[in-house]
């Protein structure tokens, strides 16, 4: 029963598993903070939701990955093999790790900056770009994934 | 155009004349008024005075009007328009609303009134509420509300904790010898409701053992009958004023035709407000007035040629000095024009530098359309604010947003053609053939690394033309010889470094990579020394210029990760792709049956709705992040005041002369 095929979903589902659940928490961290804002003064609501969708692209990242782990196991019925399947469940390790700590700690500089436009709503791309920072590691994670995929 | 040129323009003119010629520049708007200087010599003549009073009597009606205002719009059932637009208004009608001004005014004291009523209405209906609530807790309660006292005794209602045990109590009393009763007249989850009958003798003793266990007193003050009968009068009450407020309502339903009217009011208060203001930063003597401000030097002839003609006035305009702090206002062409404000959000330009725009508009469309890359989604962008911006009246902030995204949607169309991606591959997939080529470069999703070694070449020339714009900002400040040290070294350093590592990178074309790679490490090395010589100039000791040597040796390692940074375009162009080919299979897995078509059409729509509204946000976060930190950060110098000009700065209304 542990075949390459087994690997290669495992790898897919924990791609997808831990940078979806990374993002759903940031975004919910993010969203809690941004209803606050949105409480106080309506007119902040495109602002806040913009910062409270950031942290939700390391599940896009995730599900993009699981989606090429499948796609390079081949057409259905294909068995691959043990080291095949290993190896593509490893290449979906790094987006869905750092996935989920980035998905969870960009959602705090979310809900931080979102402090921000509560405060200053003019100071909305400084928010951004603070946001932003942590967003790199998730797409760096999302490529050396991507390129590992492309060795096997 | 970039930075438009300013010059400083001192007017002297007639005291009598003053409003009028405030008025005009007013209309003209192309001066930015400053506080004028009074030099000591004439400081016995002119004095500026601020009318403070006058301010704060036009900020009370400014007040009343925008209540008025907030308190009318959720009654105004006219359509609104998508996008917010100022009403545009003759000169004509403006002046026979102004005339009007006095009515329409007290109208607003009215309007405000109405809200007053209203609150209270709406508060005593809460009062009532809760005062059923509470009632109802007591439901069960025999005896009329106002009973406290017969002859010789004493009736108090109270309410237990809910873990208070009423049996041990009643046990406690009895052990006491107390006359004095408990009854129980309902609980809930929180509170046992009581009544407590007691002689007058034993009323300390009693109220002692029921205090300790929690009794709070409940006064019915004010309340005569029974709960019932109170209930009902209350909410009598309430459907009478639930009609008051409907009463109100349709009055501030009809009162809502005011709306305009206020509106246009509320303007003209405010601009009366902004003359006053600025009447307080002219410099006025007995007879005669001067003001200064800024002027765009392409506006100088034009006012210089119309205030003359009109008015006695002198007019001076000379070139501004070197510590002035001079506004600055950006002016560039179609393209350059549209990411004017994602410079804005990040700092204007200061004056002494060059306007980033024009040469930052094609790499920020560029990186936009990269990281969106679906020829599909550009066309619906780009055929979408092309709309809006061509026919829609909207404000000019907006319709610069609206150009922004059309070349941006054309940008995205230009990548996703050469990639071969239109709404992801829904043409391979309706046609059958999943391996169908559309592509007139390459496909990044079969290639991704040949994607990632462009994304990082892109990357270098956005890096190397910000380190040519930082050349263009030290040759506008005549700094020829900085252009040497601290940009031509870094190009050398930076070209040396890149051949050395480009055996290294992912995709390339290795016999070109061979040929410069033994290069590098002498051109880096001739970089090096010609920043690890200059760099540290501008410390005065010795230690201090070989720190500076070697820490800008350091920013090697910035340069890289810089460089690295760019691979988000591959990222976030995959992401769409992706998402958008897994839309479409799995739309089509119905096949072409009635049923499949109607799933794919409803997949279809939903599926790149959200993949669209979710990658076109982030190409635009991501595409504005490549300019602020990476770009920017190699030549910009901001902190440029902006250029305000006197003018009308209405809310709700255009003047039309």
């Amino acid at each position: 029963m542990f075949d390459g095929n087994f690997f290669a979903i495992l790898g897919a589902a924990l791609a997808f598993l831990l940078a979806g659940a990374g993002s759903a928490k940031g975004v919910s961290i993010a969203g809690e903070a941004a209803s606050g804002v949105v409480a106080e003064d309506s007119d902040k609501f495109v602002s806040v939701m913009i910062l409270e969708a950031l942290p939700s692209t390391q599940g896009i990242y995730g599900f993009v990955i699981a989606f090429m782990i499948m796609a390079a196991m081949g057409d259905p019925g294909t068995v691959i093999s043990t080291a095949k399947g290993l190896t593509l469940l490893i290449a979906g390790l790094p987006i869905g790790i750092v996935g989920l700590f980035s998905g969870v700690y960009q959602g705090r500089v979310g809900a931080a900056s979102i402090g921000i436009i509560a405060k200053r709503s003019s100071d909305l791309v400084k928010g951004i770009i603070l946001t932003l920072m942590v967003e790199l590691f998730a797409i760096f994670a999302l490529l050396i994934s991507i390129l590992m995929i492309g060795r096997v | 155009m970039a930075i438009v040129g300013m010059k400083k323009l001192t007017l002297v003119g007639l005291h009598d004349d003053r409003h009028r010629i405030l008025s005009r520049l007013m209309e003209i708007g192309a001066v930015d008024i400053v506080d004028a200087k009074i030099d000591e010599e004439v400081s016995g003549i002119f004095s500026k005075e601020l009318k403070k009073d006058d301010i704060a009597e036009l900020d009370k009606k400014l007040h009343v009007l925008e209540t008025a205002i907030s308190v009318l719009k959720p009654y105004d059932e006219r359509k609104k328009p998508v996008f917010k637009v100022r009403k545009d208004i003759n000169h004509h009608d403006y002046m026979g609303v102004v005339l009007k001004r006095h009515d329409i005014l007290a109208i607003a004291r009215e309007i405000c009134g109405v809200k007053d009523e209203l609150d209270t209405t709406r508060s005593g209906i809460n009062r009532d509420t809760n005062s059923i609530t509470t009632l109802n807790s007591w439901s069960a309660l025999s005896i009329p509300l106002e009973t406290e006292t017969t002859r010789n005794t004493i009736v108090i209602n109270g309410m237990l904790p809910a873990a208070a045990d009423v049996t041990s109590i009643r046990e406690k009393i009895e052990m006491e010898k107390l006359a004095c009763e408990l009854e129980m007249t309902g609980r809930d989850s929180d509170q046992s409701y009581l009544t407590v009958y007691m002689h007058a003798d034993d009323e300390s003793p009693s109220m002692l053992i029921l205090k300790r266990n929690g009794l709070a007193v409940m006064s019915f003050s004010g309340y005569e009958g029974s709960v019932e009968e109170n209930i009902e009068k209350l909410q009598d009450g309430i459907s009478i004023k639930e009609a008051e407020i409907n009463a109100i309502e349709d009055k501030l339903r009809e009162m809502s035709q005011n709306l305009d009217n206020i509106e246009t009011v509320f303007d003209y208060y405010s601009i009366r407000r902004e003359i006053s203001v600025t009447e307080g930063e002219v410099a006025s003597g007995k007879r005669i007035f001067f003001l200064e401000g800024w002027i765009p030097a392409p506006f100088e002839e034009k006012l210089e040629k119309e205030l003359t003609e009109k008015w006695i006035v002198d007019v001076f305009v000379r070139e501004p000095l070197e510590d002035e702090e001079i506004p600055v206002m950006v002016q560039n062409g179609f393209v350059g024009d549209s990411v004017q404000d994602i410079t804005a959000m990040y700092s204007l330009p200061s004056y002494q530098s060059v306007d980033p725009n024009p040469v930052m508009a094609p790499f920020f469309l560029l990186f936009f359309g990269l990281m969106l890359s679906d020829a599909g989604y550009g066309l619906v962008m780009a055929l979408a604010s092309g709309i809006v911006y061509f026919f829609v009246n909207v404000e000019d902030t907006m319709k610069r947003f609206m150009k922004m995204m059309m070349l941006a949607g054309i940008a995205t169309m230009f990548w996703g053609a050469l990639f071969g991606s239109w709404f992801g591959n829904l043409i391979p997939v309706l046609a059958g053939d999943l391996n169908m080529n559309l592509s007139l470069w390459f496909q990044p999703v079969l290639e991704p690394e040949y994607m990632l070694m462009w994304s990082l070449f892109f990357g270098i020339i956005h890096i190397y033309v910000g380190l040519g714009l930082k050349a263009a900002n030290l040759i506008k400040q005549k700094k020829y010889f900085a252009v040497l040290f601290d940009v031509v070294s870094w190009y050398v350093f930076f070209t040396g470094a890149i051949f050395l590592v480009m055996p290294m990178v992912p995709g390339i074309n290795m016999e070109l990579a061979n040929i410069l790679n033994p290069y590098g490490m002498n051109i880096l090395l001739i970089g090096g020394a010609m920043l690890f010589l200059t760099q540290g100039r501008k410390s005065k000791n010795i230690f201090g210029k070989i720190i500076g040597g070697f820490a800008a040796l350091y920013k090697l390692i910035q340069f890289m990760s810089d460089i690295l940074s760019y691979s988000r375009l591959l990222a976030l162009g995959l992401a769409t792709s992706v998402i958008a080919s897994i839309v479409n299979e799995m739309g089509a897995q119905g096949g072409f049956t009635i049923i499949g078509v109607i799933v794919f059409i409803l997949v279809f729509t939903v599926g790149h709705g959200i993949n669209f509204a979710l990658n076109s946000l982030g190409a635009y976060v991501h595409s504005s992040r490549l300019q602020y930190i990476e770009f920017f950060d190699k030549f910009f110098e901001g902190g440029g005041k902006p250029f305000r000009p006197f003018r009308r700065n209405t809310k709700y209304i255009r003047i039309k002369d």
